[in-house]
C-alpha cells in the first residue's frame, strides 16, 4: 500500500470510530475531540438559537471532511512514489542520531496523550459491582452513588467507592485510571497524613522532626467519623482539644499540658461518647498545596487549588498538541497562500500587501494578543480563538518565504509549460509550484511548534492566556511562583517544559540539518 | 473606567456586600456621562482614536451642569475658576454661551446632551433591564477643543496615576537599557569567538558539546527559568527577591551601590541571556563555515596563506556580514526590556509598565507603550540596514 493510502485508511478508521462512539453515547478517549466544541457562556446566551447545533455541526463536519480526505487520498495516491530526493532526505534525518532520537521521543509523548480519561481521569474506567460490569469512564451517562449502594443519589466519587470496596471485600472492585485525577476542577481539599508515634512524641511518618500543629484522631471503625482534635507543640498534645461524637457535633472540651490530659469538660449526656474516644492514631491535616505522595495518587503533588499536578501536566501536554495542530495548520495556510499568491503575480498587489506585512511585523506580537485578550475577556477565550489571533500575526514569516520562492520559480519553463497547457492559476500555485517549494517550510515547522508552545505558555503565566477549565502549564508556572513553599510545582512544569522543547529544537536542528546540509571544508 | 462604574452601581470590590437588585438602582445618567467624559469613552471609539493621533481636536477641561425642569437656562462653572457662565439651551439643540459677571468665555464651546443623547451612552455602558430614569433632565457641558495627540507629539496622561506617559515611559527606560547594554556587551563578546572556534573545530567534542549547550539554552524559555531560579536560589536567600536596588539604596557608599545593583542584577540577566546565546553562535558558525569552504579561501590557503590568517583576515570580515543584520533587533529590547522577566523579578522597567497598565485597562498607557515599543523596532531595522550598507560593500544606498 503506498504512502497516502496508509494515511487514508488511518483517517477513515478514526472518523468511523469517533462516529459510532458519537452514535452509542459512548467516550472514547481522544475521539470524543471532535464532539467537544461548543460556544462559550457568553456566546450561548447571546445566540440561544444556534447554541445547540455547534457541537454537532462542528462534529460532524470534521468526520465528514476527514472522510472526504480519505476518499481523495485513496483515489489520487494510487500510484504514489516518494519524490528520490525526499527519501534520500529522510534518510539523512534517520542518521542523525540525536535529532531522530528525540523525534522517536517526541513521537512517543504525543502517543502518550491519546489515550487520554483512561489514563488520567477521575472516572472508573471498569467497576463490578454485585456481578455487573460498568464502564463509567467510556459512556456519556453518568452512573449516580446509588447504582453502587449508597442512598443518596449524588455524584459518585471513585476513588472512594475503591477504598470502600476494598474495605467491604464482597468481591465487588473499582478499577481507576493510572492517574485517578481529572486534568482541571478536580480539588483534593486536604490530605491525611498519619503521624507515628516514638517514645510517646509524634513524628509525621517519615520525618525526624517532632510535629508541630493540628492533630486530628478517628473512630478505627470509621476512618471518616472525627473524635478528637487537638494541638502538637514539639510532638505532645499541647493545649486546647475538641471531641466529637459519631455524628459529628462536639461534644466537649479538653486542656492538654505535655501529652497529659490536665482538664476535661463535657456537654450533657455526652458521657458515654466521650467513653468510645480511646484512640491513639492521628493524622496531621495538610491543605493544599500538598507535596508529591504515592498514597493519595499524588505523583508530583498539588497545586494551590488542590488539583494534582501530574493531571495538569498531561492536560496541558494535551492543549499544546491540540494547539499546535491547529496553529500550524492556520498559519502555514494563511503563509503558504499569501506568500505563492504575492509572489506569483508580483505587482500592485505584492506591493500593497508588502506594506501591510512591514506594518505588521513591527507590532509586538505577544503585547497584541494580549491586549485583544484582555478586550475579549478571559473567560471568553477559548484555544480556537488565541490560536487563531497568534496566527493571524504568525503567518508572516512563512509568507515572506513563499514570496521569495514564488518569485523565483514562476519564470522557470515547467510553470510557463503549464499555463501553456491551459492550466488554471490555482492549479499552477498548488500543483506545480508548491511541491518545488515545500521541502523549506518543512523546516519551519518545528519552530512553528516551538514558538505556539512558548507563547501559550508565556501567556497563560501572565494570565491573558487561556482560562480555568484548560488545563494549563503557564497557570501552574505562576501558580508555584506564587507558593514559595511549594517548590515542586514550578520543578516539575520547569522539566516538563522544557523537556518537550528541548526535544522539539534537537529535532528541528536536525530536519533543518538534513535538508539544507552545511557544505565544510576543514583545513589542517 | 469599568471598576468606576462597578463603584457607582454599588457593586466595586471592596463593597459587594448588596447585590445591585437588593441595593437598588440608584445610577443617575447624569453620573454616568460624566464617567464617560472622564475616560474619553463617550464618543465612537474610532473618534478617540483620531483625537488620540491628533487628527481630531479633543475636549479638554469639561465641565457640566443639568438643566432644571422646563428650564432653558443653566449656569455651568467654569473648571479651575470661581466663575460661572449662562448657558441658554435653544429648542432645535443648540446653546448660547454668556458670560456671569465680566467671566471670560472666549474659548470655551458648549453642548447640550438631550435625554436621548444620554441614552445612547448609558446603553452602551450599561447592560441588562436597567432602563434609564425617564425624568432625565437635558445636560449643558462646557468643554475646550484643543488638538493634543501623537501627531502634536504627545501620548496623552495616565488615566489612573494622572502622569504623562511619556514621563513614565521615559522614567522606566534607564533600566531597561541597564540590563540591555550588559546583555549586548556578553552576548557579543561570547558569542563571536565561540561560533568561531565552533567552526573551525566543526565536529569536535567541543563543536558537539557546545551545540548541546547552546541548544539547551535556547529551548529554555527565560520566563520558566526565571519562575525556577526565584523558588529554588532567591528563595533560598542566596539573591534578592527582585526589584532594581535594595530600599536604603540611596545609603550605601559607591562600592555598595555598585555590589547591591549587581547583587539584584544577576538573576535577571540569567534568564535573559539564556536563550540569546543560541541564535548568535550559530549564526557566526555556519556563516564563517560557509566561507571556509568557499573558493576564495581555498585559493588563498593554496597560495600558501597561514591558515589563521586565512580565516581572521580573508574569511572572518565577510562572515560577519550577516551578524550586521541582527545590530539593529537588539534596539527593541535593549530598550524595551522582557514584560515576563521584570514582572517575575518586579523591576519596575519598561516591560512592566506596559503589563500593568493593562491589568489596570490604562487605555492612554497601553498605546502610549504600544507606539514606543513598535517605534523601537522600526528604528531597529533601519539600524540594520545601515549597518549591512556600512559593512556589505556590495550594498550601497546609492
Amino acid at each position: 500500500m503506498t504512502f497516502p493510502r496508509k494515511i487514508a485508511v488511518l483517517l477513515l478508521l478514526i472518523a468511523v470510530a469517533a462516529g459510532v462512539g458519537r452514535f452509542y453515547k459512548l467516550e472514547l478517549p481522544s475521539l470524543r475531540w471532535f464532539f467537544s466544541f461548543t460556544l462559550t457562556e457568553g456566546l450561548q446566551q447571546k445566540y440561544p438559537k444556534i447554541a445547540p447545533y455547534v457541537t454537532p455541526v462542528c462534529g460532524w463536519g470534521m468526520l465528514a471532511i476527514m472522510l472526504l480526505c480519505a476518499i481523495a487520498l485513496w483515489l489520487g495516491g494510487k500510484d504514489f512514489e516518494w519524490n528520490p530526493m525526499t527519501v534520500r532526505r529522510m534518510k539523512r534525518f534517520r542518521s542523525l542520531s540525536r535529532g531522530y532520537r528525540s523525534f522517536l521521543l517526541l513521537a512517543g509523548l504525543v502517543l502518550l496523550t491519546l489515550p487520554d480519561h483512561a489514563l488520567v481521569g477521575r472516572k472508573a474506567l471498569l467497576v463490578k459491582y454485585e456481578g455487573k460490569w460498568f464502564f463509567p469512564a467510556f459512556v456519556s451517562q453518568n452512573y449516580t452513588a446509588d447504582t453502587f449502594g449508597a442512598a443518596e443519589k449524588l455524584a459518585t466519587n471513585y476513588r472512594e467507592l475503591k477504598e470502600s470496596f476494598a474495605l467491604e471485600n464482597d468481591g465487588n472492585f473499582v478499577l481507576m485510571p493510572l492517574i485517578p485525577w481529572d486534568t482541571t476542577f478536580d480539588t483534593d481539599e486536604l490530605q491525611k497524613i498519619e503521624l507515628e508515634k516514638r517514645d510517646g512524641v509524634y513524628y509525621e511518618t517519615g520525618s525526624q522532626k517532632p510535629y508541630q500543629g493540628l492533630g486530628t484522631s478517628y473512630d478505627p471503625q470509621n476512618p471518616k467519623a472525627k473524635q478528637r482534635e487537638v494541638t502538637f507543640r514539639k510532638g505532645r498534645l499541647q493545649g486546647l482539644g475538641t471531641l466529637y461524637n459519631a455524628k459529628g457535633d462536639p461534644i466537649g472540651k479538653e486542656q492538654w499540658k505535655q501529652g497529659e490530659l490536665v482538664s476535661r469538660e463535657l456537654g450533657e449526656g455526652a458521657e458515654a461518647d466521650a467513653e468510645k474516644i480511646k484512640s491513639d492514631q492521628y493524622f496531621a491535616l495538610k491543605y493544599p498545596p500538598a507535596a508529591p505522595s504515592l498514597s493519595r495518587g499524588h505523583l508530583l503533588g498539588t497545586d494551590s487549588r488542590g488539583w494534582d499536578l501530574f493531571a495538569q501536566l498531561y492536560g496541558g501536554l494535551q492543549v499544546v498538541c491540540k494547539a499546535s495542530v491547529l496553529y500550524v495548520f492556520l498559519t502555514f495556510a494563511i503563509g503558504i497562500t499569501v506568500g505563492l499568491v504575492n509572489g506569483y503575480f508580483g505587482g500592485w498587489l505584492d506591493l500593497l500587501s508588502q506594506r501591510l506585512i512591514e506594518v505588521m511585523s513591527n507590532i509586538p506580537f505577544l503585547f497584541i494578543v494580549m491586549i485583544i485578550a484582555s478586550r475579549i475577556g478571559r473567560e471568553n477565550v477559548s484555544i480556537v480563538v488565541i490560536v487563531a489571533v497568534m496566527s493571524f500575526f504568525a503567518w508572516i514569516g512563512i509568507s515572506s518565504y513563499k514570496r521569495t520562492a514564488a518569485l523565483k520559480e514562476r519564470q522557470r519553463d515547467y510553470v510557463a509549460a503549464a499555463r501553456v497547457l491551459g492550466a488554471g492559476v490555482p492549479r499552477i500555485l498548488f500543483r506545480h509550484i508548491l511541491p518545488n517549494v515545500l521541502s523549506t517550510t518543512i523546516t519551519l515547522v518545528p519552530f512553528s511548534v516551538t514558538a505556539v508552545a512558548t507563547s501559550l505558555t508565556a501567556l497563560d503565566f501572565i494570565g491573558f492566556g487561556l482560562p480555568d477549565r484548560y488545563p494549563s502549564w503557564g497557570t501552574l508556572l505562576a501558580d508555584g511562583l506564587a507558593n514559595l513553599e511549594a517548590p515542586w510545582i514550578v520543578g516539575s512544569v520547569f522539566v516538563a517544559l522544557v523537556t518537550l522543547l528541548l526535544l522539539i529544537t534537537f529535532v528541528g536542528e536536525a530536519i533543518r540539518e538534513a535538508f539544507d546540509p552545511k557544505k565544510f571544508t576543514t583545513y589542517s | 473606567m469599568d471598576e468606576d462604574l462597578k463603584k457607582l452601581m454599588g457593586q466595586g470590590e471592596g463593597k459587594a456586600t448588596r447585590s445591585r437588585e437588593q441595593s437598588g438602582f440608584s445610577l443617575k445618567p447624569d453620573m454616568l456621562v460624566k464617567l464617560a467624559g472622564d475616560y474619553d469613552r463617550d464618543k465612537p471609539d474610532f473618534i478617540h482614536y483620531l483625537e488620540w493621533l491628533g487628527m481630531l481636536p479633543r475636549d479638554v477641561s469639561k465641565s457640566a451642569a443639568t438643566f432644571a425642569k422646563d428650564s432653558m437656562e443653566t449656569e455651568v462653572q467654569l473648571p479651575g475658576t470661581t466663575s460661572s457662565v449662562k448657558i441658554t439651551r435653544m429648542p432645535d439643540g443648540t446653546a448660547k454661551i454668556d458670560s456671569i459677571n465680566g467671566s471670560s468665555t472666549e474659548g470655551w464651546n458648549v453642548r447640550v446632551q438631550s435625554p436621548q443623547d444620554q441614552l445612547k451612552i448609558w446603553k452602551k455602558f450599561v447592560k441588562g433591564a436597567y432602563q434609564m430614569p425617564s425624568d432625565t433632565p437635558h445636560r449643558a457641558e462646557i468643554y475646550q477643543s484643543k488638538f493634543a495627540g501623537l501627531l502634536q507629539g504627545k501620548l496623552g496622561s495616565s488615566m489612573r496615576y494622572q502622569e504623562p506617559v511619556a514621563l513614565m515611559i521615559r522614567q522606566r527606560m534607564p533600566i531597561s537599557l541597564f540590563y540591555g547594554v550588559i546583555m549586548m556587551v556578553l552576548i557579543y563578546s561570547i558569542c563571536l569567538p565561540l561560533g568561531i572556534i565552533k567552526a573551525i573545530k566543526h565536529r569536535s567534542w567541543l563543536d558537539n558539546f557546545s551545540s548541546i549547550a547552546v541548544f539547551a539554552g535556547y529551548a529554555v524559555p527565560g520566563y520558566a527559568l526565571g519562575a525556577l531560579l526565584v523558588v529554588y536560589v532567591c528563595a533560598k536567600g542566596y539573591f534578592p527577591m527582585g526589584g532594581f536596588v535594595s530600599e536604603n539604596f540611596s545609603e550605601l557608599g559607591t562600592f555598595a551601590k555598585v555590589k547591591d545593583l549587581f547583587h539584584h542584577a544577576a538573576m535577571p540577566l540569567v534568564c535573559y541571556l539564556v536563550g540569546a546565546f543560541a541564535m548568535m553562535t550559530m549564526m557566526v558558525k555556519n556563516s564563517l563555515m560557509d566561507h571556509l569552504a568557499s573558493d576564495y579561501v581555498r585559493t588563498a590557503i593554496a597560495k600558501g596563506v597561514s591558515f589563521k590568517r586565512a580565516v581572521f583576515r580573508h574569511s572572518l570580515r565577510n562572515s560577519l556580514i550577516p551578524l550586521a543584520t541582527t545590530v539593529g533587533g537588539n534596539v527593541s529590547i535593549l530598550v524595551g526590556g522582557s514584560m515576563f522577566i521584570e514582572k517575575i523579578f518586579d523591576i519596575n522597567g519598561f516591560g512592566l509598565l506596559q503589563f500593568n497598565a493593562l491589568l489596570e485597562r490604562d487605555d492612554y498607557v497601553i498605546m502610549g507603550t504600544l507606539t514606543i515599543a513598535a517605534f523601537l523596532m522600526l528604528i531597529g531595522n533601519i539600524i540594520s540596514d545601515i549597518a549591512v550598507a556600512l559593512v556589505d560593500p556590495k550594498i550601497s544606498f546609492e
